[in-house]
């Protein structure tokens, strides 16, 4: 999270070469390896090979770096590097540059075997040390495992018997893991438990590309480099936070996972609690990994769940129709869903922190698909002025003052307050002043993928979730779904609309409205 | 889309700006800096670099096309915004002659206010960036030494005038290059190299501060070496080897696009893309941070330790000659005398010719001497500027300034000899407006501009024709005096002098750089009160105890004496 250049691996020596005010100099990775599993999917084709391959370019990846990729297809080195030349050029960010490539494919290397396979892994030992011998990647190797979590514990079991897990004397060994993690406390629990049985705690880094995203570190360069928002970021002057993720598209072809699992254990575990956390902890001591972190997690441990789960949050589900020009089908009738299925597409819910900044504040959260639009955005809606020195018709257009950060598309901050419309005797409406990313900086900013990998290699872990938050969050989810499971049934909600009623009532008996974002 | 304004002012063109804004919607809101580009060539490919650059840092772009020379003074204006600027705004000033006397004035209408200003020389680097009128107002000045004339002795030249904020492309360029050699000497197990040799093209402004980064960081004495022969075509930096006693780091560039590293144990070596960067690449790493670049300042300072002594500007010219005449009256035809023919020569090689004046009494009487010695040597006075080697900082009429002590004399008469009053630069007073350090800054700043890139960067060169001096009793020349912490001021062009020995305390100096960029220098002294300063004077350069020792021409050096002051007077 900061660009302070961490000490060397292994080591505690200090390289005199970097100067923490030499903000010039480039963080690369030491000599390194990874491993990928499961690098033929989509999430390796799309966004991992290319993010690799944008590091090369950039210079931010040692020249020894080695790529194995390890799956069932009967390929050569040639072949996965044929098939890393096609991911790379059809999806990198920074163009695709022979000399690049030619520089990466130097460390391609592919294992043919399945999961079960222990000669597999044994053909693995060998060739990862093969590129510590010949390409010098110093026994630093990381294991990406871009595969179902089922898959996990074959995956960490061979691991650990090949001793592929065990680091020598000052080389590392990690094991990078996507969400989600797990379903619920229990099997996130599980999960862990394996994974951690192979690797140290530390070892294990959780990829939620979410916090890759700039705009989610802006949040905290927002709250705490400016004194001009902090004093007004509690309940004496804000009235409630709105953190919304909408997309417009429906499941697509995520339809063997996501049904049973739902929008709520989908990204409300994760991505909406992340948010939610960034938005109302304290201020770290530091930027570092472990003061981060126990901010998040004292907040996380300070929310509170409404007593009526049925009354403040809400369910829904799409049915077909029109969409924005487009005829769609209802959930139920998409590929691979039951016709009875009740997993919820749309989940909205009312969550109190119990904190003396944010005591009173309802902290209001929605995800959904086939919503009004693509956006992840988060209001903080602040109370109304306690007396207006103007006639009640003059203000009659004015709206609650808001600070809205946008996280995705077009990042941006904006804020809304009163203002004089012009030429008029006195009337004050609302106004917006905006601060677009786009605008300012982002032309350049790299892929989250990258942003994570490198850090990854780096060891450097403030964007990287634990096992402590990953448990926080699903106790907070666990008792709305066990709640849904029991007593509520997702209600039907157009295609291309801001969700059900029920999530209209729900703010609506708080006597507030969703924000149109 | 673009407009052009003929004949404009500032203001009309931040009026048309705004008007621009309302009417397309273009918005300066988001703009996070006002970059000044000062070109005095081709606008065309700093323009795009810029451009470039905007998309990650959005500007507000104004480039100064400055054409000090033209024959008429006005000011044209180019704005582009939308589609033909990027992300940002650009202005474009096309100032021609006196217009640019005032540099600063012309731009600050059009500073977004508040935004930190950037100010970048694609070629020409100012004698001291922090002291250009417009440096002295940016936070960042971007310099690149490598696009002068002489890369090498800019680079010095910029070290002498070094402030916090300065940095340069010759520094940015090696940016891959320090973060391969930073990960390279991660490499374990790690220790302090034995030995440190960087090769590339002799005069190349980076390799001296790729060597000075390896000698600053490591504390190992960094060995400069050519390119291997047959690269002879090479530019930059070649290769860099760090020896250490369980083998050879190396890293050598063998191509436009790559280099190869080779670590202890393995003789192969891995290919590492690393192409040469843009003008662009190399912008958008300065504006990424608008804060000062500490390291490049020490490294800078590591590189050329040891020129600092302001001797070496005297060092290695002519030797001084002495021309010994009866009294103070024969000391100042005789010098006139002959810095009109020495003026004469001049405007038969060139078609400009400077003089400098001084003031004291035999400098006074020098002056007086020169408009009939001029029109016997045949000087066409439309063709010469007039400069001051110093001057009291008092009211414009006050009988102590030295223009003041010239003005019936020389002044008028040269006037009504057609000399136009553009050519004589007099310094600023305080009824300028000015207070005295940015008056310095503006003195110096109008000698830059004259200049183009040739004086004062470099010991070596020169600007002036002709160079007057008097020497005083305690032996100091212009306003630079013995032992004064004031005549240390290297880096700018004219300095300002506080707590002056003598009386009024304050003055602006030419400093010892501009002083001594002179093809010819006359010291003017009369009277047995100076005999000391004189015979101090001959004893070899020593500019921190004798000023008058450490100024001498590129041509000649004559120190124009009466018999008292060549200590004869007692029939010796």
């Amino acid at each position: 999270m900061t660009d302070s250049p961490t000490p060397l691996a292994g080591t505690d020596a200090p390289n005199p070469l970097r100067d923490p005010r030499d903000r010039r100099l480039p963080l690369i990775a030491g000599p390194s390896s990874m491993v990928m599993f499961g690098v033929t999917g989509d999430l390796a084709r799309k966004k991992l090979l290319p993010a690799i391959y944008d590091l090369t370019h950039r210079g931010l990846l040692p020249p020894s770096f080695g790529l194995v990729g390890f799956g069932r297809r009967d390929w050569s080195d040639d072949d996965f590097a044929e098939y890393v030349r096609k991911s790379v050029s059809e999806h990198s960010r920074t163009g695709f540059d022979e000399s690049v490539f030619e520089q990466l494919r130097g460390g391609l290397r592919f294992v043919t075997g399945t999961f079960d396979d222990t000669a597999a892994f044994e053909k693995l030992t060998e060739v990862v040390g093969e590129l510590d011998r010949t390409r010098g990647t110093g026994g630093n190797h990381a294991f990406y495992l871009s595969i179902p979590p089922d898959a996990f514990p074959k995956v960490c079991g061979q691991l650990a018997n090949s001793g592929l897990n065990t680091p020598r004397d000052g080389s590392w060994r990690r094991v990078v893991i996507e969400k989600p993690f797990g379903h619920d406390l229990e099997s996130a629990r599980e999960l862990n438990d394996v994974v951690e049985k192979v690797f140290r705690p530390e070892d294990v880094f959780r990829i939620d590309h979410y916090l890759g995203k700039e705009t989610v570190q802006n949040i905290l360069a927002l709250r705490f480099s400016n004194q001009l928002f902090e004093p007004i970021w509690n309940a004496n002057y804000v009235d409630h936070v709105q953190i919304t993720m909408a997309e417009d598209i429906g499941i697509g072809s995520r339809a063997g996972y996501y049904d049973g699992i739902g929008t709520a254990r989908d990204v409300i575990q994760n991505h909406l609690l992340q948010l939610l956390a960034l938005t109302a902890m304290e201020e770290p001591v530091t930027f570092r990994a472990s003061d981060l972190r126990a901010e998040k997690e004292k907040v996380l441990a300070a929310v509170e769940l409404p007593e009526d789960l049925s009354a403040h949050t809400a369910r829904g589900q799409y049915v077909g129709g029109w969409q924005g020009g487009e005829e769609v089908r209802p959930y139920i009738e998409e590929d691979g869903i039951p016709a009875d299925s009740t997993t919820e597409t749309f989940a909205a819910m009312r969550l109190d922190i119990a904190t003396r900044r944010w005591a009173g504040v309802p902290f209001y959260l929605r995800a959904g698909k086939r919503l009004g639009r693509r956006v992840t955005e988060i209001a903080v809606v602040f109370k109304r002025a306690p007396f207006l020195p103007f006639r009640s018709t003059d203000t009659a257009d004015l709206g609650q003052n808001a600070i809205v950060i946008r996280v995705q598309p077009d990042e941006g901050v904006t804020m809304r307050f009163g203002s004089k419309v012009p030429g008029t005797q006195m009337e004050v409406r609302d106004v917006t002043m905006d601060f677009a990313y786009g605008m300012n900086f982002t032309e350049e900013s790299p892929e989250a993928y990258e942003r994570l990998i490198l850090d990854m290699l780096l060891g450097d872990p403030p964007l990287f979730p634990r096992q402590k938050e990953v448990e926080l969050s699903w106790q907070i989810l666990d008792p709305i779904t066990e709640h849904w499971a029991q007593h509520l049934d997702p209600s039907p909600y157009r295609p291309g609309t801001w969700g059900p009623d029920t999530a209209h009532e729900m703010l609506a008996r708080d006597g507030r409205t969703w924000r149109r974002p | 889309m673009i407009t052009t304004l003929t004949d404009t002012t500032a203001s009309a063109i931040d009026k048309q700006m705004i008007e621009m804004r309302e009417t397309f919607g273009a918005n300066t809101i988001g703009r996070v800096l006002t970059l000044i580009i000062i070109a005095t060539g081709d606008i065309e490919e700093p323009l795009e670099a810029a451009i470039a650059a905007s998309h990650e840092h959005p500007a507000r772009v104004i480039v100064v096309d400055a054409d000090p020379e033209a024959d008429s003074s006005g000011l044209d204006a180019e704005i582009r915004v939308g589609r033909d600027a990027g992300a940002g705004e650009i202005v474009i000033l096309h100032a021609r002659g006196d217009v640019l006397w005032a540099l600063d004035t012309l731009v600050m209408a059009l500073l977004l206010p508040d935004a930190p200003i950037v100010t970048w020389w694609p070629e020409n680097a100012p004698g001291s960036p922090v002291h250009d009128v417009l440096g002295s107002m940016s936070q960042r000045r971007i310099t690149d030494s490598a696009a002068c004339a002489d890369p090498l002795a800019t680079l010095k030249r910029l070290r002498r005038g070094y402030a916090s904020g300065d940095s340069d492309f010759a520094w940015a360029r090696l940016t891959r290059w320090r973060g391969l050699v930073a990960s390279a000497y991660e490499v374990p197990p790690i220790s302090t190299p034995t030995r440190i040799e960087v090769s590339g093209t002799v005069d190349n402004p980076s390799v001296a501060l790729m060597a000075g980064w390896l000698e600053h960081t490591l504390g190992v004495e960094a060995e400069v070496l050519a390119p291997p022969a047959d690269d002879s075509d090479f530019a930059g930096v070649h290769s860099v080897r760090l020896v250490r006693t369980d083998g050879t780091i190396d890293l050598t560039r063998v191509d436009d696009a790559s280099i190869v590293m080779k670590l202890p144990g393995d003789n192969t070596g891995q290919h590492v893309t690393m192409p040469r960067r843009t003008l662009a690449e190399l912008l958008t790493e300065e504006l990424r941070r608008l804060d000062p670049d500490e390291v490049y300042g020490e490294v800078l300072a590591t590189t050329y330790s040891s020129i600092s002594d302001a001797a070496t500007f005297a060092d290695g010219k002519p030797e001084p000659t002495d021309l010994v005449v009866s009294d103070a009256e024969a000391v100042a035809a005789a010098a006139a005398e002959a810095s009109a023919q020495q003026l004469a020569a001049a405007l038969e090689e060139r078609a400009l010719a400077h003089l400098v004046l001084t003031g004291g009494t035999v400098g006074t009487k020098t002056a007086a001497a020169l408009p009939d010695a001029l029109e016997k040597a045949g000087v066409d006075v439309t063709r010469v500027h007039l400069w001051w080697g110093d001057e009291r900082f008092v009211g414009p009429d006050s009988e102590e300034r030295n223009e003041v002590g010239v003005r019936a004399t020389l002044l008028e008469p040269l006037q009504r000899a057609g000399m136009p009053v553009r050519n004589i630069h007099v310094m600023p007073s305080p009824a300028d407006g000015m207070s005295l350090d940015e008056a310095a800054a503006w003195y110096g700043q109008q000698l830059d501009q004259m200049g183009g890139d040739e004086p004062f960067r470099t010991r070596g060169r020169a600007f002036f024709d002709v160079l007057m001096l008097g020497v005083g009793p305690d032996g100091h020349v212009a306003s630079l005096f013995p032992e004064h912490r004031d005549q240390r001021q290297v880096g700018a062009s004219a300095c300002a002098v506080t707590d002056s020995p003598k009386p009024p305390p304050e003055r602006i100096s030419l400093t010892w750089p501009v002083l001594n960029s002179a093809r010819h220098v006359a010291l003017l002294v009369a009277g047995e009160e100076k005999a000391g300063a004189v015979r101090d004077g001959h004893e070899g350069i020593d500019p921190w105890a004798v000023p008058a020792s450490a100024v001498r021409g590129l041509e000649s050096t004559t120190w124009f004496l009466d018999e008292a002051a060549a200590g004869r007077s007692a029939g010796a």
